[in-house]
């Protein structure tokens, strides 16, 4: 095992995917060089290097064509990854993943593949304000044809992000930007694949059961730790996938604790925290030993000042009080 | 004035049910014929219908209880009425100490906080969730609360007897093994029995047998054994000596016309004896089927309380246990019963000579009350010599 | 340029093919038995048959809503074409996918969505891979005049310029976006000046003269394969009819309609044939009964073909 940051494992995902299949290619703005190492935060750092310019290539500010021209590129071959560099341009692009990408099997009749994973940097934090801070995944985890993915963890994701590459449909896949060089983790030296549409259990636990997705999801575990000390065991469950969400992860966890916290740093109204909390009232009604409760941003964008971002963000004590009140 | 649900009275010698599952809850509507509660005894599992349509207003003694025939187990009635609780036995766990509890409308219900998963296992408990929601007043009702009211109940019906010695292994004497204890118990000390034996040669009918066997299998589905051979050789028999398939009712000797005979069978928990009935009117191929399918119902435990009632004569197979002979309890009220053991290859002298035929002890006790020792012998050998001369038995009916 | 006449008249039979399947077109519409829009190509068939013919099956296509001749001389069955239109199981887009924006991978043939313009960054998209490719495969796109103002068409026209793909962009100007005309739309009179804008050759050529097409297209086509990049080629042209059937086209005078009906392409390639004296009023007449008997063909197989099932509805969503 070694330790690697969240961006390494981003960087090392697509250095050997691209090694593997040479069909594999990455465009996007300013992944040759960057800042210096490679992207805007050196996501892509060592690519062109490797892999020359033809299979790296910097476009033009041109947040629709870029999403455009790799559905055009997906059908014909290859294997693109498409880089919008901030999540919040996922507005920009939303006629060609939404319209294009995600409808085009369909369009043939099932007979064309649409292989492209759309990355993107998502999240707030870092006080990059209302337009670089956005997590909009409820934007399109309406649009069917889409796969949807947002890792927490470095393990998860190197291996959410080879399984995404070799998956042949599109996917949308979000990389937290505050985890990119603050998180580290464990990876196995060998190569691993995380597979799409799997929950994991990031901690077990007896009494309640706290989903969480992204950045959020280290703030569950700090609440869980903090519940602990009052004797209460909270099990926190990663949905990694968005689109397809595991139910069945999510089913026997509430099963087993009766009791359920949804958190993502979206806001809460209009998030994908309703789609999960309306499926568990719909499938695992009876399962539950209390009402559902939801965690997540005030209706408002993200502000500026870090005093402002503070009071926006879930963060673990707002977990914390939400768990509480349904425990009483 | 509710009217009482009582556990009914099966017959034969069940004693008391189990309450296995509620199917309806308090509150619910019935019509007469609903279904109400599934209760196992120690021969069958029965469900019981509402006689009465009306409102299930209470149930007294919740899933997993025992209850002995007779005794209440709900009230049906109409909204509002008056519910008085008889104290129950000390055997059967209370649901509710409190006097009558009102019905509580939909809007007093939705004051209560309950949770799905309280509902749930109330529901599945045999549980009423208002008794349990009164004995948290104000709180909100989850599982903890349910399960926390379930054991407060537990407590107050533990039983407490003697401690046991090391050197015993102590069974109670319950279900099914209590019922055989006072039948066979019963039997004995009302029927005079005797035993007669005969010695049945089985070869023709071995031959026939295997000669069949492949042809019922592949046309019929059925596994072809003696069986339905000796049933309609009972027949025979009971033909020319009906009295060997009557009952004495009182002061009175009852010939049953039909021939309902019961085959006993051992399910490993359980003696059980479903009834083929009107041997007389069918075949080999229908009786081979009928028996194939009781067995299977035996076995699987869904024999119906029809399945096993109005026998008039029983056969016993204990041959294939390997058993020799034997003097069988008669099954009551009925007044003969047939034992057949195994079929072995012996040495036997036929016309000066020995020859080596696959032989058979048939035992018929009987009750010489009714009975004479003639009869009794003669219906025997008609018996044998139906089998030893077997073809005209698989002639259609 | 050269052309063999069994090439001149391969492309005569295209025009007739062309303009009759848009007649019978009309007439199936009119009776309810089509599925989902049909835009009517009348006028402009030479656009359709000059950029199409002699395609490399590996070379791609983007065809606009208006034009169904386009996918005929790809290699679509015309008989699939039409059952795709019916809204059959077994046409094009099988019933899931309309007709009008169905592909074929296999042939070249790419499908667009619903948007106009957005196909542009598909097609642009196709020729990178190509060029990643190291093939001398050529992809062509088409447009109408008003997909030419979507950001789109900015964004991958400017890929397509500085990585110099492999791509011809055809733009089909019909003087209307719908109802609107050019000059409400845009403040210059050819669109192909646009592709200076880009790094690469804007041609305007007479969109209803045949041969004129197919010279300009050709030597774009040969450009790309040798690698100098894009061509943007405007065919001037008009469409006979409105927008759609439904479209009474009262933004238009009955002058200008006449004054384009009178510049009909097929009249005058047909003209230009007999000149030639490879067409005569029998021949004329012969391809015209072998194309309408195509076509008849086309349509009986169709009315027969199987309806989709209710249950195709969740096919074909995501790959496994």
């Amino acid at each position: 095992m070694r330790e690697i940051t969240f961006l390494e494992a981003i960087n090392e995902a697509l250095h050997e995917e691209m090694a593997r299949d040479e069909r594999v290619f990455i465009m996007g703005e300013d992944i040759r060089i960057g800042y210096g190492k490679g992207g805007a935060f050196g996501a892509t750092k060592g690519l062109v290097a490797k892999f020359g310019p033809e299979r790296v290539i910097d476009t033009p500010i041109s947040e629709s064509a870029i999403a455009g021209t790799a559905v055009g590129a997906a059908l014909w071959g290859m294997r693109p990854i498409a880089e919008i560099m901030f999540s919040d341009f996922l507005a920009l692009a939303m006629d060609h993943i939404a319209n294009s990408a995600a409808k085009m099997r369909y369009a043939y009749a099932g007979e064309a593949i649409v292989p492209i994973v759309f990355r993107m940097a998502c999240g707030a934090g870092v006080g990059a304000a209302l337009h670089h801070s956005q997590s909009p995944e409820a934007w399109i985890t309406n649009v069917p044809g889409l796969k949807v993915v947002m890792p927490s963890t470095p393990h998860d994701a190197k291996g959410l992000l080879k399984s995404a590459i070799r998956d042949d449909n599109p996917v949308v896949f979000f990389e937290h930007k505050l985890l990119y060089s603050r998180l580290k983790g464990f990876i196995p030296e060998e190569e691993y694949l995380v597979p799409l549409g799997k929950a994991d259990i990031k901690r077990a636990g007896d009494d309640l059961t706290i989903i969480a997705t992204g950045a959020m999801v280290h703030q569950a575990l700090a609440a869980a730790e903090i519940l602990a000390q009052d004797g209460v065991k909270a099990e926190v469950l990663d949905p990694r996938t968005l689109v397809p969400l595991d139910k069945a992860t999510i089913f026997q966890s509430i099963e087993k604790t009766g009791r359920v916290v949804i958190v993502h740093e979206a806001p809460k109204t209009g998030g994908i925290g309703g789609e999960i909390a309306a499926i568990i009232a719909e499938e695992a009604f009876y399962s539950l030993d209390a009402p559902i409760k939801r965690v997540g941003a005030p209706f408002t964008p993200v502000p500026a000042h870090p005093i402002l971002e503070k009071f926006y963000l879930p963060n673990a004590d707002k977990i914390v009080a939400a768990a509480r009140e349904l425990l009483k | 004035m509710p009217v009482e649900v009582q556990m009914p009275n099966f017959g034969l010698s069940i004693a008391e049910g189990k309450i296995e599952r509620w199917l309806k809850k308090e509150g619910d509507r019935l019509e007469k014929g609903d279904l109400l509660v599934t209760v196992i005894t120690e021969k069958v599992t029965v469900e019981i219908p509402a006689e009465i349509s009306g409102v299930l207003l209470k149930i007294l003694h919740p899933a997993g209880t025992t209850v002995k025939v007779g005794e209440t187990i709900a009230l049906i009635g109409e909204t509002g009425e008056k519910v008085d609780l008889v104290t129950p036995s000390a055997e059967s766990a209370p649901l509710s100490t409190s006097p009558a509890a009102p019905r509580l409308e939909r809007r007093e219900m939705s004051d209560l906080k309950i949770s799905p998963l309280a509902l749930k296992i109330a529901q599945e408990q045999g549980v009423d969730i208002r008794d349990v929601a009164a004995k948290f007043p104000g709180q909100k009702i989850g599982k903890k609360e349910v399960f926390d009211f379930i054991e407060a109940q537990k407590e107050k019906t533990k039983p407490s007897g003697p401690s046991p010695s090391t050197d015993e292994e102590i069974r109670p004497l319950t279900g099914a093994i209590r019922a055989m204890a006072e039948h066979m118990a019963a039997s004995s000390q009302t029927a005079a029995r005797v035993t007669t034996v005969a010695e049945v040669d089985m070869t023709e009918l071995v031959k026939l047998r295997n000669a069949l066997k492949d042809k019922f299998k592949k046309n019929y589905d059925v596994n072809l054994t003696f069986v339905p051979f000796v049933l309609k050789a009972i027949g025979e028999g009971i033909t020319d000596f009906p009295i060997l398939n009557a009952s004495l009712r009182g002061e009175e000797i009852v010939l049953h016309r039909s021939i309902h005979i019961g085959i006993a069978i051992d399910t490993g928990q359980n003696l059980l004896v479903p009834v083929v009935r009107d041997v007389a009117k069918k075949g080999i191929v229908d009786l081979s089927r009928e028996i194939q399918q009781l067995t299977a119902k035996a076995r699987d435990g869904k024999l119906s309380l029809q399945d096993i009632q109005g026998g008039t004569i029983t056969l016993t197979n204990a041959g294939v246990y390997g058993a020799l002979l034997a003097t069988p309890i008669i099954h009551q009220p009925q007044s003969a019963i047939l034992w057949m053991g195994k079929v072995m290859e012996t040495p036997v002298a036929r016309e000066g000579q020995i020859v080596i035929r696959s032989m058979m002890y048939l035992c018929l006790s009987y009750d010489h009350r009714i009975i004479m020792g003639a009869q009794a012998v003669r219906c025997l050998q008609v018996i044998k010599k139906s089998l030893e001369t077997p073809q005209p038995l698989i002639l259609p009916v | 340029m050269e052309i063999a006449d069994k090439d001149l008249l391969q492309m005569y039979r295209w025009m007739v093919l062309g303009r009759k399947f848009e007649e019978r077109t009309i007439e199936l519409l009119k009776l309810g038995k089509l599925v989902g829009f049909h835009h009517p190509n009348i006028g402009q068939e030479a656009v359709d048959v000059g950029t199409c013919y002699r395609l490399r099956k590996d070379d791609t296509i983007m065809p606009t809503h208006r034009g169904k001749g386009k996918y005929l001389l790809k290699g679509v069955d015309i008989k699939i074409m039409m059952a795709g239109m019916f809204g059959r199981r077994n046409g094009s887009g099988k019933g899931r996918g309309p007709a009008s924006h169905s592909g074929d991978n296999a042939i070249g043939l790419l499908a667009g969505t619903g948007l106009i313009g957005s196909g542009i960054p598909i097609s642009t998209g196709a020729a990178l891979a190509m060029k990643l490719q190291k093939k001398d495969s050529v992809a062509l796109h088409f447009f109408g005049d008003g997909a030419s103002n979507r950001g789109d068409f900015h964004e991958a026209l400017n890929i397509a310029g500085v990585m110099k793909l492999p791509i011809v962009y055809v733009c089909d100007n019909n003087c209307y976006a719908m109802s609107v005309p050019q000059a409400c739309a845009m403040a210059i009179s050819d669109i192909a000046i646009r592709a200076a804008g880009y790094g690469f050759p804007g041609v305007v050529v007479d969109g209803n003269d045949l041969l004129a097409v197919y010279e300009a297209t050709q030597e774009a086509i040969s450009r790309a394969r040798r690698g100098d990049g894009p061509t943007l080629i405007e065919c001037k042209t008009y469409r006979w009819m409105g927008h759609s059937i439904n479209d009474p086209a009262v933004y238009r005078s009955a002058e200008e309609v006449e004054a384009w009906k009178a510049k009909c392409p097929v009249r005058r390639f047909e003209a230009l044939l007999q000149r030639k004296g490879l067409l005569d009023g029998a021949k004329v007449e012969e391809i015209s009964r072998s194309v309408s008997e195509e076509i008849e063909e086309a349509v009986r197989f169709a009315e027969s073909s199987p309806l989709p099932l209710p249950e195709d509805t969740l096919l074909g969503v995501y790959a496994d």
